[in-house]
């Protein structure tokens, strides 16, 4: 029964002080401090699988060929069996559809050894010869055929760190490279 | 007894006997150590997202050299291994710096492991970065180095093999350069035959087929495979296919007969004329020419037959021209001219009959006599053919790096006899496109 004497003697009590104390910077102070670390932390793996999202996309399309309609929106694994981009897209990570990939325009550049060449005509990227005078990469240099894949994926924080936060999630995009044959 | 009376003492002794706000003080030690922690943690983190995106880029690099090298197995046959190959290095590179790394930072070399890569059969990527430090910068003068590595290598890949089916097939007129002026008609009305046989152009020009004026290219059962994008006007009168694959050279792996010291001497009369070396082509000219059986016939400084009536009779015959390029070796075969001699079927120069190397322009006007079996092959020339075939032909291929047909000739072309020859695979339709190559990329490591 809350007597007064009883709300006397607890106002006057000093132990468990600490405890008190503890309690009120682990809710000013640490809780954030370890949301936020799984935040950055979540954010970052999710960084990491959304750039193997990318590589798988382009690694897909380095050893099956390229095409500029290929994208994962709209589409989802297994119900898109003539799309297979998107199974190596979303098979590439624990994401599903959530993380999106596409296609950019193919280039060409000129590589010869360890120096690259940019190129600003689209392809087809040929070597230079008799009937090939323009467009083209003279010996000893080869043609590349180059297309960058990008994947996006939106991370919404846990916590909103008091409005400095991204208020609409954090873009998280990545990108590759891949060669085309 | 000492009493201190100043402010500051008393100040400083309740402060050292005062017990609350303790967890503050721990609190906030704690942090320091805490943060501190957070930091490694941090900066560890994206060192493994560093070395991941890394392992990415090098497996890329892997499997691009791989298919780069794939790819070169449409055009080339017997070429170098793919840790050697200069377009699969060069692919290599590609992939890894378009994707981010310079390449101070990467290395590409040959990988050799006495089992799955052997004969320098294997690409290996390997990138090597210095770690950016963060919050580690506190505590370390330098970042530690991270390296991921990848060896790729291609999996069963060679050229595939051409197959004779009903409807051709197999390549009888080749034009290899891919960046020559291809199959064009410059003048007067002459007429190409395939007979069940494909026309395979390589070169991806617009202008590589034209078949101007009178000329015609016809042929029954037979196709005709043009890398270039564009359907050509004119008369063709066999199924194109554009944007085709270029197609290997079929001899491209072949060692050419040797060229020996002294020269000899032609016999006079030129019958059962032996292997050797023959300088001066012009020593056949006007001649009537008998070679003995399984000859391989070497004649330097190009084969000039431009007056006169030779004719060339032989069985399992080659002739190899060799010439400088130049077009003061140039050869020439003249209207008169009649070749009756058949290319060895079985030795390693089976089914070449012709064999002009070097480069140096080809005019071929001559007369396929009934006799004549075999290739003209002139892969680096660019060949102005006139040439006609007898009443029948039987196994007549050309394969040059550019044709130019010109005259009012009947070229007629066959494959009926000739030994088979290496190239694509091509489908039971003849069209082309869908393996030129086999095997596939793989990633060793």
């Amino acid at each position: 029964m809350l007597s007064i004497g009883f709300l006397r003697r607890l106002a006057a009590a000093t132990g468990g002080a600490s405890a008190v104390e503890f309690a009120v910077i682990t809710a000013a102070l640490l809780l954030p401090l370890t949301i936020g670390v799984y935040d950055f932390g979540t954010a970052l793996h999710r960084w990491m699988e959304v750039g193997n999202a990318a590589r798988a996309g382009a690694q897909f399309i380095n050893v099956n060929g390229y095409s500029s309609t290929y994208t994962t929106t709209g589409h989802t694994c297994p119900n898109a069996s003539t799309n297979s981009f998107t199974c190596a897209v979303q098979q590439a990570t624990n994401l599903g559809n959530a993380v999106t990939a596409s296609v950019g325009s193919a280039y060409c550049g000129c590589q010869n050894g360890s120096t690259y060449t940019a190129q600003n005509y689209s392809p087809p990227c040929n070597s230079c010869g008799a009937s090939i005078t323009s467009k083209c990469c003279p010996s000893p240099q080869t043609p590349v055929t180059m297309a960058q894949v990008t994947a996006t994926y939106n991370y919404a924080p846990l916590f909103s760190y008091f409005g400095i936060g991204p208020s609409n999630g954090l873009n998280i995009t990545a990108q590759s490279t891949a060669l085309l044959y | 007894m000492l009493h201190i009376k100043s402010p500051l003492a008393g100040f400083v002794r309740r402060l050292a006997d005062d017990q609350r706000g303790i967890a503050a003080v721990v609190t906030a030690i704690a942090l320091v150590v805490l943060m501190g922690f957070c930091g490694l943690a941090v900066d560890v983190v994206m060192w493994e997202v560093n070395e991941r995106a890394m392992q990415g880029a090098a497996d890329q690099a892997a499997l691009a050299a791989a298919s780069a090298f794939r790819s070169t197995l449409q055009t080339t046959l017997n070429q170098t291994p793919l840790g050697q190959s200069q377009i699969a290095i060069n692919a290599a590179y590609a992939a890894v710096e378009r994707n981010g790394y310079p390449s101070s930072e990467v290395t590409v070399a040959a990988y050799n492991n006495g089992s799955t890569c052997t004969g320098n059969g294997c690409l290996k990527v390997t990138i090597t970065q210095q770690q950016p430090r963060y919050f580690t910068a506190v505590f370390m003068s330098t970042g530690p180095t991270a390296s991921a590595s990848a060896v790729g290598s291609c999996s069963g890949c060679q050229n595939g093999a051409f197959n004779l089916t009903s409807n051709g097939g197999a390549a009888c007129v080749m034009a290899l350069d891919a960046s020559g002026k291809g199959v064009v008609t410059t003048s007067g009305n002459p007429t190409m035959t395939l007979n069940a046989c494909d026309l395979y152009n390589n070169s991806s020009d617009t202008n590589a087929t034209i078949v101007s004026g009178g000329g015609v290219i016809t042929g029954t059962q037979s196709r005709a495979f043009l890398a270039q994008p564009n359907v050509p006007s004119g008369q063709i009168q066999v199924p194109v296919t554009t944007n085709a694959a270029p197609v290997p050279d079929p001899y491209a792996g072949l060692t050419p007969p040797t060229v020996s010291a002294p020269c000899q001497q032609l016999p006079t009369p030129p019958t059962n004329v032996p292997s050797g070396t023959y300088c001066g082509g012009n020593h056949f000219q006007n001649q009537t020419v008998t070679f003995a059986n399984n000859a391989v016939i070497v004649i330097t400084g190009g084969l000039d037959l431009h007056s006169g009536s030779t004719s060339f009779t032989g069985t399992g015959v080659t002739v190899y021209v060799v010439s400088d390029g130049s077009n003061s070796q140039a050869s020439t075969i003249n209207a008169t001219t009649t070749m009756n001699f058949a290319a060895p079927s079985s030795s390693q120069y089976a089914g070449i009959a012709l064999w002009f190397s070097g480069g140096s322009p080809v005019s071929y006007a001559g007369t396929n006599g009934s006799g004549f079996k075999g290739a003209i092959y002139a892969p680096d020339a660019d060949m102005s053919y006139s040439g006609s075939a007898g009443s029948t032909s039987t196994c007549t291929r050309l394969i040059a790096g550019s044709v130019s047909l010109t005259g009012g000739s009947n070229a007629t072309f066959s494959n009926t006899g000739c030994p088979a020859i290496a190239g694509p695979v091509r489908t039971s339709s003849g069209v082309s496109g869908t393996t030129p190559y086999t095997g596939s990329p793989v990633l060793v490591q």
